[in-house]
């Protein structure tokens, strides 16, 4: 039930994302709200859970508006993964982790997706998706506490309620 | 964490990326059918997908209007500066289409009355259009060669005479001034009839007047200078008689002269400068 419920979310993240959100592009980057998602999500649940949601969503991405079927969902499993093993190791009430992680995440998936374009052989220049992946670094960053405050609060609840 | 999960987590890792690679690269071509899965999940997208674009076309249609109508506003004060600009610089061309027009009558009236009269253009620069005194002052004085005396005309007819002359300026007294007076006859009769006085208003009428009562003048006759005052060359057209009336004594009698001359559009005139004394 959860993982159908997970499923619809993400249906409509991934829709979310490539129709109302391409309103907010500004200078060429928007803001990857699947990206911030994943990134969060894992923080707080771990790499297995992190890594799962990331290549579903990641996948969902792929076949809904993408081309080539795996390459988001192996980045965004790997980050949610990468972000995952820092559950333990970050210290949760400071934003500025998320933050630095997002913008950590938002290059690390720039650079994953070109080198795994390269290794299926479609030419795209690293120098040009590192341009695009600086205003969309800043601009996650910027919706970074607000979110991360919702999952800090729904994570203190559930953490209140166990 | 045991070497067994790690490396199970390693297989697994390993087993999806070489899944995810191999269906990307499978992929890389444009395709032109889609595998279940995905026609699948765009159906299902496209409603969604079209109402997003439909909000945000009405969304982007709402944010034209603001924008368009700041846009509007300011092309608006741009384009009534610029309707400004234009219609000044098509006044000053149909003045200067206008100017054209009176200095090409006046050329033409200039060769034509060559070896009669020395006519020198001038340009009015100051009007003295008062009820007692009807006076303008043209450009040009006795460093041009304006002397007192001189008539001043245009190609229409007499305006008036050089009263006082500065070096660089000159007045003149016009036709409808109360003290201006002129010989006059008829032009066809050549029939020497009297004096005709300034009305005392621009657009007033010129008065002949203390005609005989048998005198042979008649509405519609033209009036030219006689000469006989020593002041105007004789010939110079003057006017069309409007009206004859007899004076109360009903021994003479009074004509009215509607004059050639516009005195309240005068721009440009001719001083006469073989006229005055001395002169013709």
């Amino acid at each position: 039930m959860k993982v159908l419920l997970l499923f619809i979310a993400g249906f409509f993240a991934v829709l979310l994302q490539n129709t109302v959100f391409n309103v907010l592009a500004v200078a060429g980057g928007k803001p990857d709200f699947i990206l911030i998602f994943i990134v969060f999500f894992a923080i707080f649940r771990g790499p297995v859970q992190g890594g799962l949601l990331g290549m579903g969503l990641g996948l969902l991405e792929d076949l809904i508006i993408g081309r080539f079927i795996g390459i988001n969902a192996l980045c965004k499993g790997f980050i949610g993964y990468l972000a995952g093993t820092l559950e333990k190791r970050l210290y949760k009430n400071n934003f500025l982790v998320p933050m630095v992680a997002l913008v950590a995440a938002t290059f690390v998936q720039t650079f994953l997706y070109w080198l795994l374009s390269c290794l299926i052989g479609s030419v795209v220049g690293l120098d040009k998706m590192l341009l695009v992946a600086i205003p969309d670094s800043i601009y996650n960053m910027c919706f970074a506490p607000i979110i991360y405050a919702i999952f800090y609060h729904i994570n203190q609840k559930n953490k209140d309620q166990e | 964490m045991s070497k067994k999960k790690i490396v199970g987590t390693i297989a697994a890792m390993l087993t999806v990326s070489i899944i995810f690679i191999t269906t990307a690269a499978n992929t890389i071509e444009p395709r032109e059918d889609l595998t279940i899965l995905e026609k699948g999940l765009r159906i299902a997208a496209s409603p969604f997908q079209h109402g997003m674009a439909a909000i945000d076309d009405w969304r982007g249609r709402v944010m034209y209007f603001f924008v368009d109508r700041t846009q509007l506003q300011e092309e608006n004060i741009f384009l009534k500066k610029e309707i400004s600009l234009l219609k000044q610089e098509v006044d000053t061309l149909k003045d200067a289409a206008l100017e054209n027009e009176r200095l090409r009558e006046m050329l033409a009236y200039q060769e034509e009355t060559k070896g009669q009269y020395n006519l020198q253009v001038a340009k009015i620069i100051a009007e003295n259009d008062s009820n007692l005194q009807h006076t303008v002052i043209l450009n040009l004085g006795s460093d041009d060669g304006v002397a007192s005396g001189m008539s001043v005309i245009n190609q229409n007819g007499l305006i008036g005479r050089v009263i006082n002359v500065q070096p660089s300026t000159s007045e003149v007294l016009l036709l409808s001034d109360r003290e201006s007076a002129v010989g006059a006859r008829v032009w066809a009769t050549r029939e020497t009839i009297g004096v005709a006085e300034g009305g005392g208003d621009n657009d007033a009428f010129l008065e002949l007047i203390h005609l005989a009562h048998d005198a042979e003048i008649q509405e519609g006759d033209e009036i030219i200078t006689s000469g006989l005052d020593s002041i105007f060359p004789a010939g110079i057209r003057i006017g069309k008689i409007v009206n004859v009336e007899f004076d109360s004594s009903g021994l003479t009698k009074t004509a009215y002269i509607q004059p050639y001359v516009d005195f309240t559009k005068l721009e440009e005139v001719f001083i006469m400068l073989n006229s005055g004394e001395g002169g013709i």
